[in-house]
Formats: C-alpha cells, sequence, structure tokens
C-alpha cells in the first residue's frame, strides 16, 4: 500500500486506575478508508481524542504524515490537516449552512480587528472565493439547495453530511469521523457511505471512520481495526474479519 | 419649559444617547454572548471622565476622545478576569463593580466632588442661541456619532469577523477546534463596546452639564438590557429601535399620568407596562421585534444603492441584463 499517513505505536490511556486504551499500534494509508470497530466502552471515541489532540496519551507515540503529533494541541493538528467530526454533530444552529463551512475556512482576513476595517477588499474577496468552494462541498454532499438557510431547520443526517461538508473545508489529509451514521436510516447511512466513497476518489482524503453498523462498515472500507476493552483483538480486509473466531465472539455476539 | 417640542427633542437626545449604548451592548450580548450588567458603571466612567478632563481645561475633543480611551480600559481590566467566568457569574461580579466604582466617587469627595456631583461644560460652545438651536446641534452631534457606532456595529457583526462572533456565541468549544482564539475575540469585543459605552457617557456629561452619581443605578443597566432585548438580540437596528421605544414609554407615561386616574400611582405605570411588555415579548417573540439576519455582509441601505447604479447604467444606454 501507499505510504502511512498516521500512525500510532503502542498507544496507552489510562483514566485513574481504568486503561481505556491498551498498548494500541494502528497504521492508516494515504487515500485509503479505514475502519474501527468495537463494542460500547471499547475505547474508540477515546482513541480519537487521543489522536485529536484533546487528551495526551500516557505513554506511546503518534505520528501524523511525519510529525510527532502527540502531546500537540488540538488546533496544532487541525493546522497540520487532521479533522475529525463528532459523534453528535456540533453545528451552530442559527447560523446559515453555508456560514457553518465558511466558519472553517482558515487565513480569512476579515477575522481580524484590523484586517476587517483596512483590508475590505482582501476578505470580501476570500469571502468570493470560499464561497464558491463551499458551494462545491455543499454540491458534493447534497446540501446545496439549503445553502442559505438556517442549520437548524435540516434533518439529523443532513446535519451529519453538514458536519462532513464542514470537515471538508479545511482541506484536510485525514478526517475521523466518529459514527457518521448515528441514529440514521438505513438509506440514508448507505447514501453516506456512498457520499463518502466519492470524496475519497475525488479529493484523496483519508477517512477513519467509527461505525457500529458492521454490514454498512464492512462493506465500504478497505481495511477495518476491532478495538475490545482498549485493545486491537484483529485487524484485516473486511472479508478476513468477518471470518475472524475473535471477532465473532466479541463483537458479532457468536 | 413651557415648549414641548423641547421636551420632544430632549427625548429624542436620550434616545440617541442611550441608542450608542444599547447597540454596544448588543456587540457584546447579542453576538458575543458576554453578559454585560456593569454597562452604568462604564457609562458613568465615561461621563466621569469627561467632567474631569474637559474640567482641568483640556481643549476639545480630547475629553470626549479620553472617556473613550478610559473606558475601554476599564472595561478590558473589569472583564479579562471575568470573562474567564461562566456568563452568570460575570453578569454578578459586574453589577458589583458598576456598584463599588459609583460608591467610590459618590463617597470620595476629592475625585469628582462626591455627592454634589460635578458640573461637564457642554460641546456645543456656541453662545447666544435659542434653545431649541441648541437643542438641534446637540442633537446633529449625538445623531451623527449614532450613525458611526452603528455603522462600525454593523461592519463588525456582518463580516467573517461577525461570523466567528456568532460562532463563540453558540458553541465557544467548536470555535476553539475550528483554530478561533475566543478569548482574544471577547477582549476585543468588551474594548470597543466599552469605548461605545464611555462616548454615551462623555457626550451624555455634556449634554447634561451635570453629574451626579445618582444618575448611574444599576437599574440603568436593566434599561439598556431591556432596549435590547425589546428591539432584538443580535440586531443593531433593533438595539436602536428599542431605546426609541423604552424611551417614549417613559416620557408617555410621564405624561400620562396628568390625564389618568387609575388604582394604582401613575409614577409605577411606566414600570408595569415594561415589565408586561418584556413577559409578552419573552413568551411569544424571544427574538425580538427586529430578529437577527445573516451574517451574509450588507452594507446598509446597499439594497437601494444597487437600484440607484442601475439607473445610471440604464441611463446610459445599457440593458437590465447586464448587471446582476
Amino acid at each position: 500500500m501507499a505510504h502511512e499517513i498516521l500512525t500510532l505505536k503502542s498507544v496507552v490511556k489510562r483514566f485513574g486506575g481504568l486503561t481505556v486504551v491498551n498498548d494500541v499500534s494502528l497504521s492508516i494509508h494515504k487515500g485509503g478508508m479505514f475502519g474501527l470497530m468495537g463494542p460500547n466502552g471499547s475505547g474508540k471515541t477515546t482513541l480519537f481524542n487521543i489522536i485529536c489532540g484533546l487528551y495526551k496519551p500516557d505513554r506511546g507515540k503518534i505520528f501524523f504524515d511525519g510529525t510527532r503529533i502527540d502531546g500537540l494541541k488540538p488546533h496544532k493538528v487541525f493546522d497540520l490537516g487532521l479533522t475529525r467530526t463528532f459523534q453528535i454533530p456540533r453545528i451552530l444552529q442559527r447560523l446559515t449552512v453555508l456560514d457553518n463551512l465558511l466558519i472553517a475556512s482558515e487565513g480569512n482576513p476579515g477575522e481580524g480587528l484590523l484586517g476587517l476595517f483596512l483590508r475590505r477588499g482582501a476578505w470580501r474577496r476570500f469571502e468570493r472565493e470560499k464561497e464558491m468552494e463551499a458551494k462545491e462541498v455543499l454540491d458534493l454532499l447534497g446540501l446545496k439547495e439549503y445553502a442559505d438557510r438556517r442549520a437548524c431547520e435540516l434533518s439529523g443526517g443532513q446535519m451529519k453530511l453538514l458536519e462532513i461538508a464542514r470537515a471538508l473545508m479545511t482541506r484536510p489529509k485525514v478526517i475521523l469521523l466518529d459514527e457518521p451514521t448515528a441514529g440514521i436510516n438505513p438509506v440514508l447511512a448507505t447514501k453516506i457511505y456512498k457520499k463518502i466513497g466519492e470524496i475519497r476518489d475525488e479529493l484523496h482524503v483519508t477517512f477513519f471512520i467509527i461505525e457500529h453498523r458492521a454490514n454498512l462498515l464492512l462493506r465500504n472500507v478497505d481495511w477495518v481495526y476491532v478495538m475490545c476493552r482498549g485493545r486491537i483483538v484483529a485487524e484485516g480486509e473486511p472479508h478476513d474479519v468477518i471470518k475472524d473466531p475473535v471477532v465473532k465472539e466479541t463483537y458479532l455476539g457468536g | 419649559m413651557g415648549d414641548p417640542l423641547v421636551y420632544v427633542l430632549d427625548g429624542l437626545a436620550y434616545t440617541g444617547l442611550f441608542g450608542i449604548v444599547a447597540i454596544s451592548l448588543n456587540l457584546e450580548y447579542g453576538f458575543t454572548n458576554i453578559a454585560n450588567f456593569g454597562k452604568a458603571a462604564f457609562f458613568m466612567v465615561g461621563a466621569y471622565a469627561y467632567a474631569i478632563a474637559a474640567g482641568a481645561g483640556l481643549p476639545q475633543p480630547i475629553p470626549l476622545l479620553l472617556s473613550m480611551i478610559v473606558t475601554a480600559m476599564v472595561g478590558l481590566i473589569a472583564c479579562l478576569p471575568a470573562l474567564r467566568l461562566r456568563e452568570d457569574y460575570l453578569a454578578i461580579s459586574l453589577i458589583a463593580l458598576g456598584e463599588i466604582i459609583r460608591l467610590i466617587i459618590k463617597n470620595e469627595e476629592w475625585i469628582a466632588g462626591g455627592v454634589w456631583g460635578i458640573s461637564a461644560p457642554s460641546l456645543v460652545t456656541i453662545t447666544a442661541l435659542s434653545h431649541r438651536t441648541y437643542l438641534y446641534l446637540q442633537l446633529a452631534l449625538i445623531y451623527g456619532l449614532l450613525l458611526v457606532c452603528y455603522l462600525i456595529s454593523q461592519l463588525v457583526a456582518y463580516s467573517p469577523y461577525g461570523r466567528v462572533l456568532r460562532t463563540i456565541r453558540e458553541d465557544e468549544v467548536l470555535a476553539y477546534t475550528l483554530g478561533k482564539n475566543v478569548f482574544m475575540y471577547k477582549a476585543q469585543i468588551v474594548a470597543l463596546s466599552s469605548a461605545m459605552t464611555g462616548l454615551s457617557g462623555g457626550l451624555y456629561a455634556q449634554y447634561r452639564n451635570f453629574i451626579n452619581p445618582f444618575t448611574f443605578d444599576p437599574l440603568m443597566t436593566f434599561t439598556i438590557w431591556i432596549m435590547v432585548i425589546l428591539g432584538g438580540p443580535a440586531n443593531n437596528t433593533g438595539a436602536i429601535l428599542g431605546s426609541f421605544m423604552v424611551e417614549f414609554f417613559e416620557r408617555a407615561t410621564r405624561m400620562a399620568k396628568d390625564y389618568l386616574s387609575l388604582p394604582v400611582d401613575p409614577n409605577n405605570l411606566r414600570v408595569i407596562l415594561i415589565g408586561l411588555l418584556i413577559i409578552l415579548m419573552v413568551a411569544y417573540r424571544p427574538q425580538g421585534i427586529l430578529k437577527e439576519s445573516p451574517v451574509r455582509w450588507r452594507f446598509p441601505l446597499s439594497g437601494y444603492l444597487k437600484h440607484i447604479k442601475l439607473g445610471m447604467n440604464l441611463r446610459r444606454g445599457r440593458g437590465w441584463h447586464m448587471r446582476s
């Protein structure tokens, strides 16, 4: 496979006496679609929080695109090109869908008080460019017609899509998706995965996805990691993993 | 004061003065969700800064500028530690601050005359004017500066900057994760808003010619909050409208008491009516009379300006389709 963009080496995280992530090593390859599954409480979201910098690991190393990122603050990791979405979508309800995307674009001269007054032409040009870009992203996710609506008018599934759209606006190298289809009907869930696949193909973004719906995940990813009680208990291509006796026992219920 | 017009003009002057404060509170509360309950204190700081500076013989407009700068600094010093508090604690600590400043000025006679107050020279220094003309000049001054504050606030609110403010209001954690320096934004808004409040305080002092600590009680803060809540939080035009409405209620009820015989003390009619209005507002139209408009930048009146340009194009023989 292509070169590794995200590598974890024996990452450990303890909360008091509880070891939530125990000696996890894994690697994500550029342009791939990677899955992470496991029962509730197995440490999946904690692992994401460690990767994106919200938690500092107790032991182990994390490399992102050649840089060591464990211990960096979230906005630094974000600047390097690693974005995540949240299990419960964090949407700016009273702002328009378009504004929800534009807020994620970096380097807007109009976001500083001086630039706002002194570089009007610059930021208005910047806004126009980003607006075009945002509309393309919305088009890609089928949200274009909602661009000027307030975000609170969207359905739950559309909010999930909006989160992915916002993540895309930052032009990330890797997106961590935390349960992109939680609470979404199967038809839309399938559609969301189709979109994710299209984005991967068009923009060459790497995805690392937590998902509870085994069938959906296994159908869509190239490689899957299975976590249980803080450890990676199995990994491999989907059709191999599904036959793994350990996985059957721990996750699929025998 | 036999002239009813003078009464109306005086009311309009107050509307303009409090309009500036309401706009500044709107920047803090409406767009950024900073619950500043110290508005009366900052207003007072501006007024006293003007009175002391002008009394010391500094040439105009330095006293007015000083009232802005001093208030902005007091605002920053007061809010920097307090901004880390949750909003309800921030509100209480700022009310306390306001009372502390007021009591110091009231009791320390050497600062500014204590309970006896202090006189403040007017900015309109042309002598031998009729009272009415004097008021017109004052109104021009106040409303000119109100317009400046309004335009600045519009630019701040309807711009990428305003989008960040609204993001902070909706979800501070998200603003952080998107790489925005939330604390810096809050500090800037507090400074800007306090400067406007100070300006209004200075204008108030020179308009009244005399100030004393009793004017700036905490009730004034609540009056300004009522203006913003009525007019529409996160809408600058609404803040001015709210200021007009509250001022109108105050004056109208004061006049109405001469013509009404009520089972209650007519002096309290204003409080009763405004209280009722607030309850109805919050229950049936919490977004205020004028609701928030989207971030998309729009210069005020730009809709009309477009038509003017369009008209010019038509006259030059270009068709409608040339634009758009």
